[in-house]
């Protein structure tokens, strides 16, 4: 069951309804029924796993609280068990590829009923929550939770399953502990959050990742010239919609139950420089490696050198965190390329700030525009290896260079171009041809009106006939979108 | 005076960007409108004579769009023919191999009955998603007999799953089959839908190329459902040939060819469901040129395994099998390619079908009632 399928449609109003109606004490409860029911859309005995692993993370934690000194060595094997078992579940069908390549003479297919027991949905998300949770109660930032009913919603919750965020322990036992609280203005608040994550998720990323052409990325793409470059730019707003239309329904359904989720992406193609970008993007997951990667590895150098720590601070910290982040999207080398290559990048602008000690509130406009410009198209081409692998990607970048005809040939382009005009057929067949850039279009003006308001539930305070035009065009338009063979699922979940 | 007030009051509250409730109930209500009365008007504007008559082709939402042409033209025909009778089964070959015309003259001219016979070969049709089909025609139509064609390939384990898992996904198939699938109901009742689902893959980049290829295949579709191929195979060129990539991809996929005990489950089941139904099941060998065995890393034990297990459990379940004929009946001329007749080896073949068929008493029994009229 995903976001967009109307199977989610009716298990959330149905779900929203009972809540409403069920008295508080009941609330937690069936917050859980209902993530179970969620999971079990997806494998029933993955969800039974994860009951057996949260009922797991529940003892363990409660026995390192209780532990009469609070030794690294708990700790250590606890999150090792745990990598495990996510590594296993989560990448097992990876590994046994691995394995099945790699070994002379070995080749045994995977029997479908042990492959649908594998994670099929967010396994490198559960696993974070999970550390997250006995290190916060090592660490003694909170007390082990009395109830095993919390933990596993923690774990399970399903707003969140999919793609995260990532929430921390602590914030999150916070907001199931609150009163629930839905007044009207929040109602419509979740209810447009839900609305912008469909738009964003159906009529942009989905089509845009549809328009693809076969193959693309892969080693063998015959897809070259101007074709393969706007491939690209479409990937990459698509993957930039898809995950920003998940983190809106996600925050909207959640909000919904009265459970605000932390905000996991803000506006990224807007930010001026690499580190501002990657506290816009999956803001939850930058924030965890930020406070248990990067803080830490500062603070041990400081320690280490305070001569010259400076330097390494800059460099170092950034470097292992992208490093870290792109093992967590995939175990391959392409992965660690694009994390090294976004690591570096973060080193080389946290030198030149440092020298500079420039921001970007004392740019002027259009100083900004270039920037966020700049980083979107870097950001773009470090897709490259991340999609198409390492192999792959260097085929991409030739085919990316390649194959754009002569002037002559793209000025007789350009010319039938203007000449459709006088024929409707002909223009209605050209604007056809042309789809991919004006969903590319449409994806802008959509991000920049939002991000003017300055977040994404903005949309509620546009004009009335405004809100009436797009309610209905939008709707009427993902009605007919969404029948297309097969949903998409978000990109974000196969994390 | 008061209303002016609030009006004012409402005007600096949206002006501060305040929660204004109510206005977004009226926002929500009208958009509400506007979408059901689009819907509707869509709705009728696609039941209209002209756009009817304008579009001609329709959609099920199957991804396999053969499947939508044979099964709306199946429609058409019974419609045409007040029932059906014989609905002939299988792959590609079967597509392409069976000319109903040609088995209807001959069958007629031997027993004096002519059934309103289909070809519901389609290709790619898997034994997966062949069970569907069956359990569909039952449970629509009260067809007599049903003659599945089979070939070794049918029974591999390496088969395509991920296809026929598509296909019996289909919300309109489940929905046609007494399962639970709202959006399948709404397929079957809307005029829109089977129009707009034509379309529904607009976005995918090779949509024009594939949208052209469903147009042409809507525009020649027989009534019969048969689709004649007119190809002669150029044997002068070696058969198969394994410097062509393609077909070298092939023969690696088949040089570890295996049955699938599952498949001869489910052909079984097949049998047996469609005997309690009261139909009569007939299995046939498909014919296929010597030089196709080729594929197959032992060709004789493949041949004979696969007629020994087919015939054994179609015979077990209650089923008839007809073996394929001497490849003299074929001819060289009437293969279009290693597995697939064209139109004069389809006519030779539905020709030796019909006297098979004709000279055999079960069959002759379950079409006595046989007339065509309503």
């Amino acid at each position: 069951m995903i976001f967009t399928s109307i199977y989610f449609f009716v298990f959330f109003t149905i779900g929203f309804l009972v809540y409403r109606i069920l008295p508080t004490r009941w609330h937690k409860g069936w917050l859980l029924f209902l993530s179970l029911w969620f999971v079990c859309t997806y494998s029933i005995s993955f969800g039974l796993i994860l009951l057996i692993l949260s009922t797991l993370l529940y003892f363990y934690a409660r026995s390192i609280e209780r532990a009469p000194k609070r030794t690294g060595l708990l700790l250590g094997i606890g999150i090792t068990f745990l990598a495990l078992i996510f590594i296993f579940f989560g990448r097992f069908d990876y590994l046994f590829e691995g394995l099945n390549q790699g070994i002379t003479g070995w080749r045994i297919d995977l029997p479908l009923d042990i492959k649908f027991i594998l994670a099929p949905v967010g396994a490198s998300f559960l696993l974070l929550q999970a550390i997250a949770y006995i290190v916060d109660v090592h660490h003694r930032r909170i007390p082990a939770r009395n109830s095993w009913l919390d933990v596993t919603l923690y774990l399970i919750y399903f707003p969140k399953l999919l793609a995260g965020p990532i929430e921390r322990p602590g914030n999150f036992f916070k907001k199931i502990d609150a009163p629930f609280n839905l007044d009207e203005n929040k109602f419509w608040r979740n209810f447009y959050l839900i609305f912008i994550g469909f738009v964003r998720k159906i009529l942009i990323a989905d089509p845009l990742m549809a328009l693809l052409p076969d193959n693309v990325f892969w080693v063998s793409s015959t897809t070259v010239g101007f074709k393969a470059l706007l491939s690209l730019v479409a990937f990459s707003i698509g993957l930039y919609h898809d995950f920003a239309g998940y983190s809106d329904i996600a925050r909207g359904v959640s909000g919904m139950f009265g459970i605000d989720l932390t905000v996991n992406f803000r506006f990224p193609f807007h930010a001026t420089s690499f580190s501002e970008f990657w506290r816009r993007w999956h803001i939850s997951l930058s924030d965890f490696l930020r406070d248990y990667i990067y803080y830490p590895l500062s603070r041990t150098l400081h320690r280490k050198d305070p001569e010259h720590a400076r330097i390494w601070t800059l460099v170092l910290p950034p470097l292992a965190t992208m490093l870290v982040s792109g093992l967590w999207h995939g175990v391959s080398w392409n992965m660690l390329v694009w994390g090294g290559l976004h690591g570096i990048l973060m080193a080389l602008e946290g030198l030149f700030r440092a020298r500079q000690k420039v921001t970007s509130e004392v740019r002027s406009g259009w100083q900004n525009t270039f920037s966020a410009l700049v980083v979107f198209i870097v950001f773009t081409l470090l897709l490259i290896p991340f999609k198409a692998g390492l192999s792959g990607g260097w085929v991409f970048i030739k085919n990316m260079f390649s194959g754009y005809g002569s002037w002559s040939e793209i000025a007789a382009a350009i010319q039938k171009f203007f000449l459709s005009f006088g024929n409707p057929m002909t223009l209605i067949s050209m604007l056809f041809q042309l789809r991919i850039i004006i969903i590319l279009i449409a994806a802008i003006v959509l991000d920049n009106l939002l991000a003017k308001g300055k977040e994404e539930e903005s949309v509620m305070r546009w004009p009335a006939w405004v809100r009436v035009v797009l309610l209905s065009v939008c709707t009427i338009a993902m009605i007919l979108f969404s029948t297309g063979d097969g949903l998409q699922l978000f990109i974000y979940q196969g994390f | 005076m008061t209303g002016k007030v609030e009006k004012k009051v409402e005007r600096i509250s949206q002006a501060a960007g305040a929660p204004r409730p109510r206005t977004n109930r009226i926002v929500v209500m009208i958009a509400l409108i506007i979408v059901i009365g689009c819907l509707v008007g869509l709705e009728l504007f696609a039941s209209s004579p002209f756009v009817q008559n304008f579009i001609s082709i329709r959609s099920l939402g199957f991804q396999h769009y053969f499947f939508e042409i044979k099964w709306l033209t199946l429609e058409k025909f019974v419609q045409e023919n007040y029932g059906i009778d014989v609905v002939f089964l299988g792959n590609s070959m079967v597509n392409t191999g069976v000319d109903i015309d040609s088995f209807n003259v001959h069958f007629g001219n031997i027993t004096g009955i002519t059934p309103r016979s289909f070809n519901f070969g389609l290709d790619g049709l898997n034994l997966t998603a062949t069970s569907e089909v069956v359990k569909l025609l039952i449970e629509n139509y009260s067809t007599n007999v049903i003659v599945f064609g089979t070939e070794a390939r049918d029974f591999t384990r390496t088969e395509d799953v991920t296809y026929s898992v598509l296909f019996t996904r289909t919300p309109w198939l489940n929905y046609r089959l007494g399962r639970f699938s709202p959006y399948g109901w709404l397929v079957d009742h809307s005029a829109f839908l089977k129009i707009f689902l034509n379309f529904r893959n607009w976005a995918q980049d090779d949509f024009q190329k594939q949208f052209t290829v469903i147009k042409h295949h809507w525009r020649v579709a027989s009534q019969t459902g048969y689709v004649g191929d007119k190809n002669i195979m150029d044997w002068t060129v070696p058969q198969p040939n394994f410097e062509n990539p393609v077909e070298l991809e092939r023969k690696n996929q088949y040089k570890n060819f295996e049955f699938d005990d599952e498949k001869f489950q489910l052909l079984g089941d097949l049998i047996r469901y469609c005997t309690e139904h009261g139909v009569l099941v007939i299995i046939l060998e498909m014919p296929i040129t010597d030089q196709f065995y080729q594929y197959f890393s032992e060709p004789e034990v493949v041949k004979q395994e696969y007629e020994a297990r087919v015939q054994a459990t179609t015979e077990n379940a209650g089923g008839l099998f007809i073996t394929a004929p001497s490849l003299s009946v074929i001819t060289p001329g009437g293969w279009a390619n290693l597995n697939h007749m064209n139109i004069y080896g389809a006519n030779n073949y539905s020709k030796y079908l019909a006297i098979v068929m004709a000279t055999n008493e079960e069959i002759i029994d379950a079409l006595t009632d046989v007339d065509g009229t309503p």
